[in-house]
C-alpha cells in the first residue's frame, strides 16, 4: 500500500502543473530569503491566501517550494553582507561573509547552493524511506502524548529564546490566551466582549500576518533605504564551493542528518540545527581547517543542515500538528485553509499526499543546485533593493490577504494591533515565534489536556501511562528543572572559589 | 533635570499592560464552567508568575535571567529571524524615531483609511504617499502605486469582495 502510495506521489509531482509551482515557490523563497529581515515565513504567509485559487497539493508543494528556497536564499545575505536573511543561515555568516571579504564570494555561494541542494536530497530521501517506520510510532500516539508534545514545543521555543526563559514563556502563554478567544469546544463564549464577529476566535492567518509580516514592516520602517549601502562585488571561482561539498562528503552527510534531527524536535528547527551542524563540523574538522575565517566547510555545514531540517520539521507539522518555527506554523494553516487535516490519516488513507510533499522537497533540492549554479553571480541585486519600496506592498498584500479570507474587518484590525504589538514584543526580547505557536498550539493543546485528565479521571499518572508519554514528560521535566540546577551549582562553585 | 530611559520606562508600561491584560484574564476566566476556564487561568497564570519572578530578578536577585541567558541563548527569535549574538540589539538602538514616527502613522492610517473609504482607493494612496514620503524616483512612485493598485483590484475583481466603498458610503 505504502509503494503505491509513493508511486502516485511521483505521478502528482511529476507533472508539469506540479513543477511549476515548486519552481514559481523556490524563486519567490530565494528571492524574498535574500533579503535580510523579510524571511521565507513572511513569504509564505503573504502567498497562502493566492494558494486559494489552486487545489490542495499545488498549493502546498507551492509554500514548500517558498519554505525550501527561502532558506538556501537567506544564505545569499548571510554570505554577501553579514546579515542572514532567516535564521536557520545566522551560523553560514561566521565562514560565508569572512569568503567575501577575501574576494571569494562566488565560491561561498556556491559552497552554499551545493550544500543547501545536497541537504535538501540526503534528507527527503531519509524522510521517504523511513515513513513506513514512522507510521506505527505516529498511529500510537493518543491524546496524553499530543499534548506533551505540545506542551514541550512551546518550552522549546521559550528556551531558546534570547533574554531568558521568563520572557519565552510569557510571549508563548501570551499566545495561547489569544488562542482560547471564541467560543471553546463546549460552547462557551470566552472573552468575546460580546462581539459576534470575535465568536471564531481569531483568525490564525491574521495571527499570522499581523506577528510575521506587519511586526517586521513597522520595523523596518525604522531602517532608510537600500539594505546594502555599498555596491557587492560576486568574485571568486564558482566551481571552488562545487569541489568543497565532493571533497567533504562526510560532513555534508552529516550536516544533513542533523538538520533533519533537529529540525523533527518540537521548537527547534533551522534556526538551532545550522548552529549544531556548525559547532560538530568544528568539533570533527581536521586541524588545518580554520573555522571563522573563511573555511568553505563552515557554510557547506550550516547550509546542509538548514534545508534539510526543513523536511525533518516538516515531520511534526503532518503528523501532529505541532509546526516547529514559524515556516512550519505557516504551513499548518496552508494545510488547514485546504481541508488537509494533519494527523494519523496523513500517514495511512492520504499517505501519498505525505509522500508528495517530500518528493517536492526532492525536485526542489535539484532546481536550487541548477539556479544556484547558474544565477549566482546576478544574485547580488537582491542586497540593493530598497526597503521603503518592499513595505507599502508588503502592508498591501498582508491586509488584502487577511481580508479576502472571510471579508471581516476584525482580521485587518487583528494584523495591525498585532503587528504593533509584535513591534514591542520583539524590541524587549519577547519571543514572538513563542507567541506564534502559542497560539497555534492553543487549541490543540487545550482539547488534548482535556482528553487526557477525563481518560484518567483527573489523575496527573495518565501522563505518564505509555513509553511516549514518560519520554515526552521526563524531556519537559529535565527543561524546567536544567536552569534551576544550574543556577544552584553555580552558586555552589561560586562559594567553593577561594576569595581573592 | 532628570535623565529618563525610555527604553526601560516603555518596558516597565509594556510589562504592566500585560500584567493588567493577564490579571483581567485570569478572574475573567473564573466565570466559566471548569473545562473553559482551565487552559486561560493556566495561559494567564504563567503571564502572571513570569512578570512576577522578573519583577523578583530585577529588584532583588539579579541573577536568574542571567543565568537562563548564558544557558540557553543561542541567539534571537524574531518570527524566524534569528540574528546572531547582539546584533537585535544594535538594530533596535540603530533604528531612526525621527524616521520611523511618520512611517509608522502611515501604516497605521492605512487601514483606517480603507475602513472609512474603501480599501481599493485607500491603497493607491498610501503607496503613493510612502513612496512619496520617502523620496523615491517619479518612476518608482507611479510604478508602485500602479503596482498596489492592480494587486487590489485583481483581488476585487477574483473574489469580489467589498473594498470599493467604505463605511462613509455605506460600505465596509
Amino acid at each position: 500500500m505504502s509503494f503505491a502510495q509513493f508511486i502516485d506521489a511521483i505521478a502528482v509531482i511529476l507533472t508539469p502543473t506540479a513543477l511549476f509551482y515548486i519552481f514559481l515557490g523556490l524563486v519567490i523563497g530565494i528571492f524574498v530569503g535574500g533579503l535580510p529581515g523579510i524571511g521565507p515565513s513572511i513569504a509564505m504567509v503573504l502567498t497562502l491566501p493566492l494558494t486559494l485559487f489552486v487545489d490542495d497539493i499545488h498549493g502546498i508543494i507551492f509554500l514548500i517550494g517558498i519554505y525550501n528556497g527561502g532558506l538556501y536564499g537567506s544564505s545569499i545575505a548571510a554570505i554577501l553582507l553579514n546579515t542572514p536573511g532567516a535564521a536557520g543561515s545566522a551560523a553560514t555568516t561566521f565562514d560565508g561573509y569572512a569568503l567575501s571579504r577575501q574576494g571569494k564570494s562566488l565560491s561561498a555561494l556556491s559552497a552554499s547552493a551545493v550544500g543547501s541542494a545536497v541537504g535538501g536530497i540526503i534528507a527527503s530521501v531519509l524522510i521517504i524511506l523511513a515513513v513506513p517506520f514512522l507510521v506505527p510510532i505516529i498511529l500510537a500516539f493518543a491524546s496524553v502524548e499530543y499534548f506533551l508534545i505540545a506542551f514541550l514545543g512551546l518550552l522549546m521555543i521559550a528556551l531558546i529564546s534570547k533574554g531568558n526563559l521568563l520572557k519565552g514563556v510569557i510571549g508563548g502563554a501570551a499566545g495561547l490566551l489569544v488562542a482560547s478567544v471564541g467560543v471553546s469546544a463546549y460552547g462557551t463564549s470566552r472573552f468575546t466582549l460580546g462581539y459576534v464577529e470575535l465568536y471564531d476566535g481569531f483568525s490564525f492567518i491574521a495571527v499570522l500576518i499581523g506577528l510575521f509580516a506587519i511586526t517586521e514592516m513597522v520595523y523596518l520602517s525604522g531602517e532608510q533605504g537600500a539594505i546594502s549601502k555599498e555596491r557587492i562585488k560576486i568574485e571568486g571561482e564558482r566551481w571552488a564551493g562545487v569541489r568543497a561539498v565532493l571533497a567533504n562528503p562526510m560532513l555534508t552527510f552529516k550536516s544533513s542528518v542533523i538538520g533533519m534531527f533537529v529540525g523533527s524536535v518540537p521548537g527547534a528547527g533551522a534556526s538551532v540545527a545550522n548552529f549544531v551542524a556548525y559547532g560538530e563540523a568544528m568539533r570533527s574538522s581536521r586541524s588545518d581547517v580554520e573555522f571563522g575565517k573563511g573555511a568553505l566547510e563552515g557554510v557547506i555545514a550550516p547550509e546542509s543542515s538548514n534545508n534539510a531540517s526543513c523536511s525533518g520539521s516538516i515531520v511534526p507539522t503532518i503528523a501532529f500538528g505541532i509546526p516547529g518555527s514559524g515556516g512550519t506554523a505557516v504551513l499548518l494553516g496552508g494545510l488547514l485553509m485546504h481541508g488537509i487535516r494533519p494527523g494519523p490519516d496523513l500517514f495511512g488513507e492520504q499517505l501519498f499526499m505525505t509522500y508528495s510533499f517530500f518528493i517536492s522537497f526532492f525536485v526542489g533540492s535539484i532546481f536550487i543546485l541548477i539556479i544556484g549554479l547558474t544565477l549566482i553571480t546576478r544574485l547580488n541585486f537582491i542586497t540593493k533593493i530598497d526597503t521603503d519600496l518592499i513595505i507599502p506592498n508588503i502592508v498591501v498584500l498582508g491586509t488584502i490577504g487577511a481580508y479576502s479570507l472571510r471579508t471581516n474587518w476584525i482580521d485587518i484590525a487583528t494584523i495591525f494591533i498585532l503587528g504593533f504589538i509584535g513591534y514591542f514584543f520583539v524590541k524587549h526580547r519577547i519571543s514572538i515565534i513563542a507567541f506564534v505557536l502559542g497560539a497555534v498550539l492553543g487549541p490543540i493543546a487545550e482539547l488534548n489536556l482535556l482528553r487526557a485528565l477525563q481518560l484518567g479521571e483527573g489523575s496527573p499518572l495518565v501522563f505518564v501511562s505509555s513509553i511516549p508519554s514518560i519520554i515526552l514528560t521526563t524531556s519537559i521535566v529535565v527543561i524546567l528543572v536544567y536552569p534551576i540546577a544550574k543556577l544552584l551549582l553555580t552558586i555552589r562553585m561560586g562559594e567553593d572559589q577561594p576569595a581573592t | 533635570m532628570i535623565d529618563v530611559d525610555w527604553n526601560e520606562a516603555e518596558e516597565i508600561v509594556l510589562f504592566s499592560l500585560i500584567f493588567l491584560l493577564a490579571g483581567v484574564a485570569f478572574v475573567y476566566s473564573r466565570n466559566y464552567p471548569q473545562n473553559d476556564a482551565l487552559m486561560p487561568m493556566l495561559a494567564s497564570g504563567a503571564i502572571i508568575l513570569s512578570i512576577l519572578l522578573l519583577l523578583i530578578r530585577g529588584i532583588v536577585m539579579g541573577f536568574l535571567g542571567d543565568v537562563g541567558e548564558g544557558a540557553f541563548s543561542l541567539g534571537n527569535v524574531r518570527g524566524e529571524g534569528f540574528n546572531l549574538g547582539d546584533s537585535e540589539e544594535d538594530r533596535i538602538t540603530e533604528l531612526s524615531r525621527d524616521a520611523m514616527v511618520p512611517r509608522v502613522l502611515m501604516i497605521a492610517s492605512y487601514p483606517v483609511l480603507g475602513f472609512l473609504f474603501g480599501l481599493l482607493w485607500a491603497t493607491p494612496v498610501f503607496v503613493f504617499a510612502y513612496t512619496v514620503w520617502t523620496k523615491q524616483s517619479k518612476l518608482y512612485i507611479a510604478s508602485f502605486t500602479a503596482i498596489a493598485y492592480g494587486i487590489i483590484y485583481i483581488f476585487d475583481y477574483l473574489l469580489n469582495l467589498p473594498i470599493r466603498t467604505g463605511i462613509l458610503f455605506g460600505g465596509g
